[in-house]
């Protein structure tokens, strides 16, 4: 299906539930009613509070757990089928691999589930540790391997037969700051080969670095999906940065017009909530003899519109498979 | 109802009965085809990742270290206890043995009729192997109560039984019996404990040969049960299953490549076995002047693998509904109820059996594999021969395709599980 110029729905789900029964009567929402569409070539994060339903979402994509009711379609049809999964790559959050194998034979193992031929298997192995550094370690046993290594085997195996759609779980966990920046240059390199990527994770920083479109999704329920120039694009007024201000017989003045005022590294920064309030605030910085330094545009940033968007605490009660979720009686 | 059940119980009893061997399999195989074309029409089944996963279970079980473990363990268990007994020190020492725990001895005596000879030595007779003072003298050659032949010396000691040739007998004992080719023995008058003494060091070493083959058999499915038991649930648990079920491989293909990789490791594991007591049997034969084992040792251990698969199977399926013990546990009864199952029929057709119990009975019969041929029984009192091949076809049929159902009664329960 042809959205946009050049766009296709590469995932898309239609009231998809997965609910429990709870021990002692009722049922428990992993996930309810979530409809969402993804587009061919974007990153696309699913960001959510622990145990939101992110996880078990994906699960439904990929046929591991199957719904209770709705639909969910991967490269427009039933991911049963074997000529889509041939397209798709997945990197699981609890994930382990054949830990006394050495990588190479992992490898090899994922290549052969793809029933590609010697010569390909070869070809696609070199490659995908080139991809994710672990070139020399192919002789390594996954087992000697530590955590973040571990976590390059997984996205190596995802990225095997070269998919189309990529969905990685939490890709980030267990990498440190080095191998965070890899990953980031990962997804951006697939991005910009035409990938399509369902980034599931609650690294707010990441989302905002490499997403295209957010969704939201808290207890089961998909709260909001925007797209992230939508989220972070807003203007939420002005900061001015002054020479600081100590006396508060000048502050006081400014405090009753802006809507913070703080004095921080040599500075005192002020917070309007309004452009138009700047003509207001600087003939009170004349007179407490202070010079205007800069005036900064303060943006939204995805955290404070994830921190009004989630209700949750999270983790509130653990599911069958270790989510939780949204209680009810349906 | 009764009637019914009645009436099927006829129809079972006088129609198939008589031919269960050749019906019941053929009725099997046909499904099985019928099985087979529909799924590979629909191209719903494809060898190719299956086998990447049997190769990559196998691959890292031995990547483990514990099947090489157990594998070195049943080697070292089996080996030992058949060696012994062939040798002269390892003979004294059983001897001594028997002197010091009379429980042995008393046992030995009562199950396999090895009775303790001392020789008299006012008898001044020379041994056997030094001429042929009293050859050319006949053994009676009796039926015995298993339908077979008893060799009886002229003091009524039995000394062989279970229908063995008196050419197998007399063979062992060297030209001095001058009866290779005899239909009868010829044992001189008051010799008969001498020679008895013989044989008893015959049928010791074919006990312990026969002990250390069945338990090659036990041990192999003991390493069966434990990698059954838990090959799935680690696999889920451990999440390794999430990042092979997204690939295009079907559900169906990873339990048949799970079942068929621990089922290549258990048969691989009961073939090393046999191969080290094939090799035994063989260097001792060859030191004493004999053939080699028979073949046919070979042909009978290649049947083994197909009851195993049985058991493993069975577990397979039980972890996906409960916990790992309660299914191996399940599991095992089952496994033995299929190596009883003879058993189980024998009570079936009491005569004062209630009928509706008999048949019950009878249907629970037809249910469990039908393992109980597939032992060490198969083979001749010498493990070297098949006995009766068969009725050994037809038993193996029904466990092959009573393995298929299993596979397929497995892959169900698998597909509607969610992970």
């Amino acid at each position: 299906m042809v959205i946009r110029s050049g766009m296709t729905i590469h995932i898309k789900t239609d009231k998809l539930t997965k609910k429990y029964p709870k021990p002692g009567g009722g049922y428990l929402f992993a996930v309810d009613q979530v409809s969402l569409e993804v587009y061919s070539g974007e990153v696309f994060a699913y960001v959510g509070p622990n145990g939101a339903g992110k996880t078990t979402t994906i699960k439904l994509l990929l046929g591991l757990t199957h719904p209770t009711s709705g639909t969910a379609e991967i490269l427009g049809g039933d991911v049963s089928d074997r000529e889509i999964r041939q397209r798709i790559g997945f990197l699981p959050e609890d994930h382990n691999y054949f830990a006394y194998l050495t990588v190479e034979t992992v490898l090899d193992f994922y290549a052969r589930l793809f029933a590609l031929s010697g010569r390909a298997r070869r070809d696609a192995i070199e490659r995908v540790l080139d991809i994710a550094g672990l070139k020399d370690r192919r002789k390594t046993k996954v087992k000697h391997l530590s955590k973040g290594l571990q976590q390059r085997v997984g996205l190596a195996q995802a990225l095997i037969n070269d998919p189309d759609i990529l969905l990685l779980d939490e890709p980030a966990s267990g990498l440190d700051p080095l191998g965070q920046a890899d990953l980031r240059k990962l997804i951006a390199s697939q991005k910009d080969m035409g990938k399509t990527i369902f980034l599931n994770t609650h690294d707010l920083e990441d989302v905002e670095r490499v997403a295209d479109r957010v969704g939201i999704i808290d207890n089961g329920e998909l709260k909001a999906v925007k797209s992230l120039k939508e989220i972070t694009g807003k203007q939420e007024g002005v900061v001015i940065r002054a020479d600081p201000i100590r006396d508060e017989e000048y502050l006081a003045p400014i405090r009753a017009i802006a809507k913070g005022v703080e004095t921080k590294d040599g500075f005192t920064f002020i917070e309007l909530s309004e452009e138009g309030q700047i003509a207001a605030i600087l003939p009170l910085l004349k007179k407490a003899d202070s010079k205007l330094v800069g005036v900064e545009q303060k943006r939204a940033h995805l955290e404070d519109f994830f921190k009004g968007t989630v209700t949750s605490k999270g983790d509130s009660w653990v599911g069958p498979s270790g989510e939780s979720g949204k209680e009810g009686k349906g | 109802m009764k009637k019914l059940i009645v009436n099927f119980q006829f129809l079972w009893e006088r129609v198939i009965g008589p031919h269960w061997s050749v019906i019941i399999p053929a009725l099997f195989v046909l499904m099985a085809i019928v099985w087979l074309i529909a799924v590979y029409a629909r191209g719903k089944f494809r060898f190719l990742p299956a086998l990447a996963i049997a190769r990559v279970t196998v691959l890292d079980s031995i990547g483990r270290m514990e099947v090489i473990i157990l594998l070195a363990m049943g080697m070292l268990m089996i080996g030992v206890p058949v060696i012994v007994p062939k040798t002269d020190v390892g003979m004294k020492t059983f001897e001594d043995m028997r002197k010091t725990f009379p429980f042995l001895d008393e046992q030995l005596e009562n199950t396999v009729g090895i009775k303790r000879i001392t020789l008299p030595d006012e008898t001044g007779l020379p041994p056997l192997s030094d001429g042929g003072a009293g050859a050319g003298l006949p053994v009676s050659v009796v039926e015995n109560d298993v339908g077979g032949r008893s060799v009886v010396g002229d003091e009524g000691v039995v000394i062989s039984t279970e229908g063995a040739e008196p050419t197998d007998i007399a063979a062992p004992q060297g030209d001095t019996m001058g009866a290779g080719t005899s239909p009868e023995v010829a044992i001189p008058p008051g010799r008969t404990e001498e020679f008895a003494a013989q044989q008893n060091a015959m049928k010791l070493q074919a006990l312990f040969w026969q002990g250390a083959f069945t338990f090659a058999d036990f041990f192999t499915a003991l390493i069966g049960f434990i990698l059954a038991m838990v090959v799935l649930p680690t696999e889920i648990n451990r999440g390794v299953i999430l990042s092979i079920l997204p690939k295009p491989i079907s559900r169906e293909e990873y339990v048949f490549g799970k079942a068929m990789g621990i089922w290549i490791i258990v048969s691989g594991c009961f073939l090393v076995f046999a191969l080290e007591l094939f090799a035994i049997q063989s260097v001792f034969n060859l030191m004493a002047g004999r053939a080699v084992m028979d073949w046919h040792f070979i042909m009978a251990v290649a049947l083994f693998p197909f009851k195993y698969a049985t058991l493993v199977l069975i577990i397979m399926g039980l972890t996906l509904r409960m916990p790992e013990v309660p299914a191996g546990i399940i599991g095992v009864i089952f496994f033995a109820a299929g190596h009883y199952a003879y058993s189980i029929h024998e009570i079936a057709i009491a005569p004062n059996l209630h009928v509706i119990f008999g048949v019950m009975l009878r249907y629970s019969y037809w249910m469990i594999p039908h393992l109980s041929q597939v032992t060490t029984n198969i083979l001749d009192r010498d493990l070297t021969m098949i006995t009766n091949w068969n009725e050994l076809w037809g038993w193996v049929w029904q466990i092959t395709i009573y393995n298929m159902i299993l596979l397929k009664m497995l892959s169900w329960l698998f597909r509607r599980r969610s992970l």
